[in-house]
């Protein structure tokens, strides 16, 4: 507790000092009271503000009755009561009082309206010890105003005067308060007043404040406007409407300043109407670009006569643009969400899927058209009902995958089967996934279900197809394997009607042959009528053996019992043009699917009488795009349709057999050709054999054999250099190991080439290159040389004889004529000369002829005889001479020979008598202008051999006749003119004559006579 | 009579023209192929002795050109070595080979001027 009496005494004036020291007896002069009482309401009234007043009195109170805390209470119009004022007390004193523990004597002194005075506090409430308060007693006295508590007034501690000691206040003091409070109850009330208009002038001034902030700062515009359309107030964001200054347009006419009009921004009108209507008004209107909503407020005031009159409105301009602008662009938002949604929907609806979604416990939610086209089952039908295309099989797994869906997971492509309406199943591929609500939350299930039915389908068809496919590559790396045409025929047919091929009941395989210009049955397989068809099924219910077993039969020359319809086609020819479907598959390059043969006019009786087919279908067979062939092809028996596919399939097949037919083909003639080399390779007579790039002898002909003395296969595979020249390493001198390093042939004579014999071998070695142009091994051709040999070493001899000859007719020609000039000279002087000198001319003579004898004997340069002495058969000569010179004669020029029966043997020389006939012949060729003939005849004539060549030709003149045998006569631009002068020599030698007969215009006739060789012999 | 030597030697030329004058002969001489034909165009011998071995023209080209020019004309081939394998030499009208002694060659010519 404050020491306030000390305070008192400083503070207070004399006067109130005076009095107090004149209280020590109480009240007992009431003077003394009064002139105290107007002192300190004369002090209080002079104070403006409540509070202030409030305290003074308070401290007065203190003073007055010796306490030495005041405080005052107030109870304000809500009920609750506070602390106003309180003097000698510290604040956490103040506090605690205040608290509700502190107020339990004021709140029985509020209840009850009467005194309480509290000696000892520490008694009587606990709480105002405990709390550390150090007051002891207490007065309480209600403040009352109109017969009500509005407050009270405490007293703390009463306090000795004399010595300061504190001292317990007593129900006196408790009545004496009670009647200050009295006393200054009107100063209270008024401090009270004072406080409550402070308040309220603060709180107007507070308002008025916010509102000008307000009212200057609103983005919209704020007009007052009265009654006479005078503006009243107008705020600064009016100018974003109007170019004016704000301020400036107080104290204006409205009409004035804003105009008229649809467009104009025009607040008056608003007014106007709140005006007549006594209610706000509303007016929107697009000014610039710029949206403006108008509302007039009505000011409802008060007139002299208490009614409610409207004098002023507020015109609030608000620009609603961005209002307007978001509210469009909301607009647009919800306008295409709803679309999206329409179009989701629509989506979902018309998805080729079924969409559906359920429940996390697997009632349907949705179900769309596609799922009702799917299932069977309707919308209405569906929705809330459990999975109804779900399986019972597969509930068990659909709740798994809901578990799998709770975790947020979606399960993508399913592939099951979903059960329909009928109870029948569809394959469908699942995808289930969860969808979240807008928390995150997985609330219900998406399946998104399609039917695969189609692409099952599919599939399974592509299974066939690549079955059907791997069959074909099977058959055709058999068929590859099958080089023997007929085994291959035999296969492509089997493949074609077999159950596991191609399945059809009958295949008949047509060759084009280019050269007769026609389709030619070859072979044909499957039964001829439904007898046979029947029989056949019979015989083998079940096909025992596969397809690929078959054709590994066939391969192997295990044949089965085929049915064959051969005998009826094989041979038979079809022109090409011929129109019919079988010709034209070979013209245009096509296949053809005959569905009905009966209703096609290009018929084909063969179809119709020999195979009594309605359809069928024909597949030319293309290699190398040559047509080589058709494939018939019908379903006679099972009536089973030819399909498109089964026609793709066919023509694939036919064009790979086209080609293997081919190869095959190559084959044949590559084996013919091979046999051929084969025959040539062995019957040639020179030495040939092959030997591989190590020198190993891989093949050798027969010529081989022999002139080793071994046979073939002992010869095979040895090393060449130890088979032929007995080493261990092939041999430089070989042209073999030239040909190995150089790989170029070689060709070299090699003696002793076979180490057992001496003789010279011509050894021709060419390397043999792979495609690739490695070589790979060495051919080898030799010739037993020995002969050429010694023919060409006689022949060089007699070269050398021949030139020994020439030189020695040379060294005859020059040592004849000096000879001959001694001789000739020694001669005349044997003449002239007288001996013994004529003798010794004579002796030279004589050694002269010796020398000529010796050289005529020993260069033998002058023949006795120069015609041989052969007998030759003129028949023959005459028809060798024919063949001979046949092909020189011109072509329209013929020769006619009548040769005579009996033998004509004459003695002599054929050279030269075949030169007299050639020469013959030439003349008579060339007597003939343009065409002729020529006329050979011989017969036998007395002892004669007579030989006639008869010409057509000009025929000569009598003059020419005389002069034709003359030397160098001729008629011919060409020739030396000796021929007739030559043949007439050498029938002269052969004691023969030629005569000559000649008519112009029609011809000539040589004729030659010999003597036959009896006559000669006789 | 006239009688055309040809031979490329001198001395049988010689001889040739001693022994013929002696027969009785006119005798010409000459020593090529070439002086031969000039003079058988300036004077038309009788016969014609040739030698078939000569340098330049020989022989047979001789007797080719004059037989072509008078087929009639007799020509003896008198040579060293037999030409008879040749054809050509067919078209003279005798063959003699040369020797020592001119009997043969006499005769021939004494047979065929008589003709």
């Amino acid at each position: 507790m404050l020491d306030f009496s000390k305070k008192i005494k400083d503070a207070n004036s004399a006067l109130i000092t005076g009095q107090l020291s004149a209280q020590d007896n109480g009240f007992h002069n009431s003077m003394t009271l009064f002139a105290g009482l107007r002192v300190i309401f004369q002090e209080i009234n002079q104070l403006e503000d409540g509070e202030k007043q409030l305290q003074r009195l308070i401290e007065f109170f203190c003073l007055e009755l010796k306490a030495k805390g005041c405080l005052i209470r107030l109870k304000d119009c809500t009920g609750a009561i506070t602390i106003v004022s309180a003097v000698g007390l510290s604040e956490d004193e103040i506090y605690m009082l205040g608290q509700k523990s502190g107020n339990l004597v004021p709140l029985k002194v509020f209840e009850s309206g009467k005194v309480v005075a509290v000696e000892n506090l520490s008694l009587s409430a606990n709480e105002y010890a405990h709390k550390g308060l150090l007051m002891k007693s207490m007065v309480c006295v209600p403040i009352k105003s109109a017969g009500r508590v509005i407050g009270t007034i405490e007293l703390y501690d009463k306090f000795n005067i004399v010595d300061g000691s504190t001292t317990v206040f007593t129900a006196e003091d408790g009545n004496n308060c009670e009647t200050m409070v009295i006393i200054f109850s009107m100063a209270i009330e008024r401090a009270l007043l004072y406080i409550e208009n402070n308040k309220i002038k603060k709180t107007s001034q507070r308002t008025s404040k916010r509102i000008d902030i307000f009212f200057n700062n609103v983005r919209s515009a704020i007009l007052i406007i009265k009654k006479d359309l005078t503006i009243v107030s107008a705020n600064k964001a009016i100018e974003n409407w109007i170019d004016i200054n704000y301020l400036s347009l107080v104290g204006k006419n409205a009409s004035e300043v804003f105009k008229e009009g649809n467009k104009c921004l025009c607040p008056q009108s608003v007014a106007v109407q709140t005006f007549e209507t006594g209610k706000s008004a509303i007016n929107n209107l697009v000014i610039k670009g710029r949206y403006a909503e108008i509302t007039s407020y009505p000011i409802f005031d008060t007139d002299k006569a208490g009614a409610s009159v409207i004098n002023e409105c507020i015109v609030m301009i608000r620009d609603t643009t961005d209002r307007i602008l978001c509210q469009n662009e909301v607009m647009e938002l919800y306008k295409s969400v709803t679309q999206t949604k329409d179009r989701l929907e629509s989506l979902i609806q018309n998805s080729a899927d079924a969409i559906i979604t359920t429940t996390l416990d697997g009632n349907v939610l949705t179900w769309n058209k596609s799922a009702e086209r799917i299932f069977g089952f309707t919308a209405e039908e569906a929705v809330s009902s459990y999975l109804p295309f779900l399986p019972n099989d597969f509930i068990d797994k659909h709740n798994k995958y809901v578990q799998i869906i709770k975790k947020g997971e979606t399960l993508k492509e399913i592939e099951t089967k979903g059960l329909r309406k009928d109870l029948t199943l569809v394959p469908m591929s699942l995808t289930v996934s969860p969808i979240t609500d807008k928390n995150g939350i997985i609330s219900s299930v998406s399946i998104i279900a399609r039917d695969i039915s189609r692409r099952k389908q599919v599939e399974d068809e592509l299974t066939k197809n690549s079955q059907r496919l791997s069959r074909l590559f099977i058959i055709g790396s058999a068929m590859r394997g099958t080089l023997e045409i007929n085994k291959l025929l035999r296969m492509v047919l089997t493949v074609v009607t077999a159950t596991d091929g191609f399945g059809f009941n009958r295949a008949i395989l047509f060759f084009y042959d280019d050269d007769k210009k026609a389709l030619k049955g070859t072979m044909g397989v499957g039964p001829a009528s439904y007898e046979e068809a029947w029989h056949m099924w019979r015989q083998m219910p079940l096909p025992s053996k596969t397809l690929s077993e078959r054709i590994y039969d066939i391969e192997k020359d295990i044949t089965e019992g085929l049915l064959n319809l051969d005998e009826y086609f094989i041979n038979i020819e079809i022109p090409i043009d011929r129109q019919c479907y079988l010709t034209r598959a070979v013209k245009d390059r096509k296949a053809f699917n005959i569905k009905d043969a009966t209703t096609e006019v290009e018929l084909e009786p063969l179809y119709i009488d020999q195979l009594a087919t309605r359809a069928y279908a024909v597949v030319p067979m293309i290699s190398r795009n040559e047509v080589i062939g058709v494939l018939w092809i019908d379903n006679k028996f099972n009536m089973q349709p030819i399909t498109n596919e089964d026609m793709g399939y066919l023509s694939m097949f036919a064009d790979y057999v086209a080609t293997a037919v081919e190869s095959a083909r190559l084959f044949e003639k590559a084996k013919l050709t091979e046999k051929e080399l084969e025959n040539i390779f062995e019957s040639i007579n020179d030495l040939l054999f092959i030997t591989d790039n190590k020198y190993n002898i891989v093949k050798i002909n027969r010529a081989v054999s022999e002139m080793l003395n071994e046979p073939i296969s002992s010869i095979i595979g040895q090393k060449c250099y130890k088979v032929f020249h007995g080493l261990d390493a092939p041999s430089p001198k070989c042209p073999h190991f030239s040909t190995m390093e150089k790989e170029k042939p070689v060709i070299k004579e090699y003696e002793g080439f076979h180490h057992k014999s001496n003789d010279t071998y011509s050894i021709s070695t060419s390397p043999l290159l792979d495609l690739n142009g490695k070589c790979i091994g060495v051919v080898h051709i030799g010739s037993n040389i020995m002969e050429l040999t010694r023919l060409r070493k006689q022949l060089s001899k007699i070269e050398k004889v021949a030139a020994l000859g020439e030189m020695a007719a040379r060294l005859a020609h020059e040592i004849r004529n000096p000879l001959v000039s001694i001789g000739g000279f020694a001669r005349r002087l044997e003449k002239k000369l007288s001996p013994p000198l004529n003798d010794y001319a004579r002796i030279i003579l004589e050694e002269v002829f010796r020398l000529e004898a010796l050289l005529k004997q020993t260069i033998g340069f002058v023949r006795e005889t120069k015609i041989g002495k052969d007998t030759v058969d003129l028949n023959a000569l005459l028809l060798s001479v024919i063949q001979s010179i046949q092909h020189t004669i011109r072509k329209d020029v013929s020769i006619d020979y009548h040769l005579s029966t009996q033998t004509l043997e004459v003695e002599g020389d054929p050279g030269r008598l075949t030169d007299v006939f050639v020469n013959l012949i030439n003349n008579a060729e060339q007597a003939i202008e343009g065409t002729g003939r020529i006329i050979i005849r011989t017969r036998k004539e007395f002892n004669h051999a007579v030989v006639e060549v008869e010409d057509t030709g000009s025929g000569i003149d009598e003059q020419t006749m005389e002069s034709i045998f003359e030397p160098f006569y001729t008629t011919k631009t060409t020739g030396s003119g000796l021929g007739l002068t030559i043949i007439q020599k050498i029938l002269e030698e052969h004691k023969g004559i030629i005569t000559v007969k000649s008519k112009q215009g029609v011809g000539t006739i040589f004729k030659v006579n010999l003597n036959l060789k009896e006559v000669i012999s006789q | 009579m006239k009688v055309l030597i040809v031979d490329d030697d001198p001395h049988l030329r010689a001889l040739y023209k001693e022994e013929f004058e002696d027969e009785g002969y006119e005798v010409m001489i000459a020593g090529s192929g070439a002086e031969a034909l000039e003079m058988f165009e300036k004077n038309i011998p009788d016969v014609v002795t040739l030698d078939i071995l000569m340098p330049g023209m020989d022989g047979i080209e001789v007797l080719r050109k004059m037989k072509e020019k008078k087929p009639d004309l007799p020509i003896i081939m008198s040579t060293a070595y037999d030409y008879r394998d040749d054809f050509s030499v067919w078209a003279s009208d005798a063959y003699v080979v040369k020797s020592a002694d001119l009997a043969e060659l006499k005769s021939t010519i004494k047979k065929l001027t008589a003709k």
